[in-house]
Formats: structure tokens, sequence, C-alpha cells
């Protein structure tokens, strides 16, 4: 199978502090990816080179067969785990500005995903609540065909309605065929919906399973085995 | 994509900085006109308009230079810089548009100054811009030498402009180096590049103008082909620095 993002010994250092050492891994297509682990453990550092907006320390990052640069960027739809949004632009705007650049952005999708929140595209971005931010943030990213969704800490710090519609949204959404990594450290949120886990754990990957077979082989789901593997240690 | 680019670039810019401008040339009219109807005798409101189209005209300049650094921040390493960085455009196309609209934004500016002198002198019966052209026409045919001056001037303002906002952006992509008081490292580094720049360029402009006799005899052309290449090293070396940045050192707050 194709990979659509793969690793080989990539490694990140801030200052002579690693974030990720020797990661390698690959991502194959069409799967849904849980890239899984404690705070700091390195999962945005993974994805901010994925992104290009990081440059490694050594190794490589590849997307689709590619480095990180407008190629990739292309065919990659990013959920940053901050507010992208432009405050001053209304909803309709930054749809216009999304749509200008992404070709694969649909404003069909987007309205049909905004009439379900009944948020205007006339209405401003400054005035929408924090919550509405996010929705609309994540409205943008998979109202997009994209290849593959990077979704960094898309459920985190939200109740559980909105989880759920986070949730539907980026599933009922995605394009036929395309990859979705979900960055999170709330894995019991969404150990269901995996196809693949990669626990990375002080910046290496500490396991990388199919998830159905992992969970068979335990015997327990996905968030017991993370908290049996981390439980013990004193850093977690 | 650098038409996308720039059509987006000028929106947010131009939100700012047409209403600004329109309203300096507004408060322009206004001074005039009640200059007109207060028949010489200065009245408060007459003092009020015309103080503010003063500051107005000279604020506009600053707003300019403001709004475009502060935009190129925004839009670049704030926040919003994790969807402008996921664009698929390049480093340079992105730096490219931010500049050629900051250009445009400053041109604007001095557009907008020098046609609210124009207002206010027609207003007043006098004609501040056609005496100015008809004063520099007249030099030219009388004076070669300041003719030719004011010829290369006019080219070397434009580039030294874009050269200059090129180091600015340089300046606001410092403040990526280190993860607090970034605003103070980017106006330090501006301060600190200025001064350094200024003493090279004193010093260089002493040996490769000592043969001239004073800087007023010297061939026009020589002077500012020398000002130039000092203004196109400093653009050169801040988009050097800009891409390094760009591709090596973003340091996005979360």
């Amino acid at each position: 199978m194709n990979s659509i993002l793969s690793a080989v010994g990539l490694s990140k250092s801030y200052g002579g502090a690693p974030a990720l050492s020797n990661v390698s891994l690959e991502i194959p297509a069409g799967g849904t990816v849980g890239l899984l682990g404690p705070n700091g453990s390195g999962k945005s550092t993974f994805i901010k080179l994925a992104m290009g907006l990081l440059q490694p320390t050594a190794g490589s990052i590849f997307i689709d067969g590619k480095r990180p640069g407008v190629e990739t960027k292309r065919i990659t739809a990013y959920l940053p785990d901050a507010n992208f949004l432009t405050e001053w632009m209304t909803v309709g705007q930054m749809m216009d500005y999304c749509a200008d650049f992404f070709a694969d952005f649909s404003k069909e999708k987007a309205r049909a995903m905004l009439a379900r929140l009944s948020i205007g595209e006339k209405q401003r971005i400054r005035t929408l609540s924090k919550g509405n931010k996010e929705k609309v943030s994540l409205i943008l990213t998979m109202a997009r065909n994209a290849k593959l969704y990077i979704l960094d800490e898309p459920i985190a710090g939200v109740d559980p309605a909105a989880r759920d519609y986070i949730l539907d949204t980026v599933f009922s959404n995605r394009a036929p065929g395309s990859t979705v990594i979900l960055c999170t450290h709330l894995i019991y949120d969404v150990q269901n919906v995996l196809t693949q886990a990669v626990f990375l754990y002080q910046g290496t990957v500490a396991l990388n399973a199919d998830v159905a077979a992992l969970c068979e082989k335990e015997g327990k789901p996905l968030d017991e085995i993370f908290k049996e593997m981390f439980r013990w240690s004193p850093n977690y | 994509m650098v038409a996308k680019l720039l059509k987006h670039d000028f929106i947010a810019l131009g939100r700012i900085i047409l209403p600004t401008g329109i309203a300096v040339l507004v408060f322009a009219l206004l001074s005039s006109l009640s200059g007109l109807i207060s028949n010489g005798n200065v009245t408060l409101l007459q003092a009020l308009l015309t103080a503010v189209f003063g500051i107005g005209v000279t604020a506009i300049f600053i707003l300019s230079y403001v709004v475009c650094v502060k935009h190129f921040y925004d839009s670049v390493f704030s926040r919003r810089g994790y969807l402008t960085l996921a664009l698929p455009v390049t480093p340079m196309q992105l730096l490219f548009s931010k500049v050629l609209v900051s250009f445009v934004a400053i041109l604007f500016s001095c557009l907008v100054a020098v046609g609210s002198l124009e207002i206010y002198g027609l207003v007043n019966g006098v004609e501040i811009v056609g005496t100015l052209v008809n004063g520099i026409l007249s030099l030219l045919g009388q004076n070669q030498m300041l003719g030719g001056w004011i010829i290369y001037l006019l080219v070397y303002f434009p580039i030294s402009a874009v050269c200059s906002l090129f180091f600015m952006f340089a300046c606001v992509a410092a403040g990526q180096l280190v993860n607090k008081h970034r605003f103070a490292l980017s106006a330090g580094v501006f301060v600190l590049g200025n001064w350094i720049f200024n003493l090279l360029t004193s010093l260089l402009n002493q040996i490769i103008l000592t043969g001239s006799a004073s800087l007023a005899e010297a061939a026009p052309y020589f002077v500012i082909t020398v000002w130039l290449a000092e203004s196109i090293i400093l653009g050169v070396g801040s988009i050097f620095f800009l891409r390094y940045i760009l591709k090596n050192k973003v340091n996005l707050l979360a």
C-alpha cells in the first residue's frame, strides 16, 4: 500500500533539547491515524515538520513521496491547535480566501456545514464565540477535498456535544480515499474511529500498530493500553 | 498564486490605508474651506481642522509604514501564520506580495500628502504642486547637474523604499529567534541595524566619494549609484535573512 506520510530518522531539537529523536514511521493512505501521546511528547513538532513549518535537525519527512513544500501543501488540509482565522474578515471572506488558494476547497461543502451550525457567511469572525471560531476553522479545513487531513488537537478543551460534532464533521466530510491524522492526547474520545495508532513518548515512537489487531491481541481498548504503557512513567 | 496573494494583501492593507487617505483629503478640503468661510479670521474650528490636517499628513506616512509592518507580522508570524504558511506558495512569493503591496501603500500615502497640499493650495488660490513641477522643470533647463540629481533621486527613492521594507520585515522576522520579548528584539535589531548600516555607508561614502570636491559637485549618477548599491546590499541581505527565518526558524505562537 502506498504511504501518504513517511518519516525516516526524523529528529528535531530546540536549542539542544530534543523534541523528536530518530522517528521512523509509515502512514498508509486511506486510514484514520491517531498520533497519540501525552503533552510534550512531540506530536505538534511532528505535525509542524510535516507542514514545513519547521525543518528537521536530522532525517527526512515525506508527504505523498515529496518533502514538505508547495506541492505537499496543495494536497494537505491542516487544522492547527490555534485560532488562525483573520478577525476582521467575515466567514464568507475567509471562505473566499481559502477557495482562492486551495483548488480542492468546496464552498458548497463549507456552506452546508455552516448551515448546520446556523452561522451566516456575513458574520464577522471577531463576533463569533470561541467555540464557533474553532468550528469555523474545522469547517474551512474539512471543506477541502484533500488527500491528507492533519488535525492538531481538534477536540481538546471542548464539551462532549462539541466533540461529537467535531468528529462527525471530520468523518462525514473527509474526501473519499483520504487519510486523516488526528493528533490528540484524548485517546478515549477517538479510539473507536482510529485504524492506526502511533504512540509518541518523549520524542520517540513508543508504539505503531493497527488498532483493531492491537486491541484484539491485548484484549482491551486502546486507552487502556495507553494508560498501561505510560502509567509507571515518572514523567507522565 | 502571486496574483491571489496580491489581491488579499491589497484588501488587507486597503481597508486601513484607503479610508485614512480619504479622511486626510477630506480634512484638507474642510480645513481650506473653513479658512475661506472665516474671511481671514482664525476660528477655533479652523485652527482645529488645520491642526488635524497637518497631523494627518504627517501621520499617514508613519501610519502606512506601521500598518505594513503590522500586516506582515500578523499574517506571517502571528497565529494567522498557521494558515498563511500552509498556503501552497513559496516564501519568496509571500515576501514579494507583501513588499509590493506595502510599497504601493506607501506610494499612496505620498500621493495623499501631495494631493491634500494641492487641495489646500487650490482652495486658497495657490497652485502648490503646479508651482513645484514648474520650478523643477525650470531647474532642469537651467542646471543640468541639478536636473540629473532630480532624475536619479526619482530612481533611487522607489528602490530604496523597497529595500527599506525588506529590512523592516527582516527585523520583524528576527523576533522569531526568541520565545519572549519578540517586539523588543525586533525593535533592537531595527535600531542597531540602522545604526550599523548608517555608520558603514557613511564610511564607505567618505572613501568612495573622496575624489569629489564636494557632494554637490560630484556627478549625480555616481553618488546615487553608490547610494543605490548600498540600499540594494541592505535589501538583498534582508531577503536572505527573511528566507532563512521563513525556512528554518518559524516559531509561531500556539
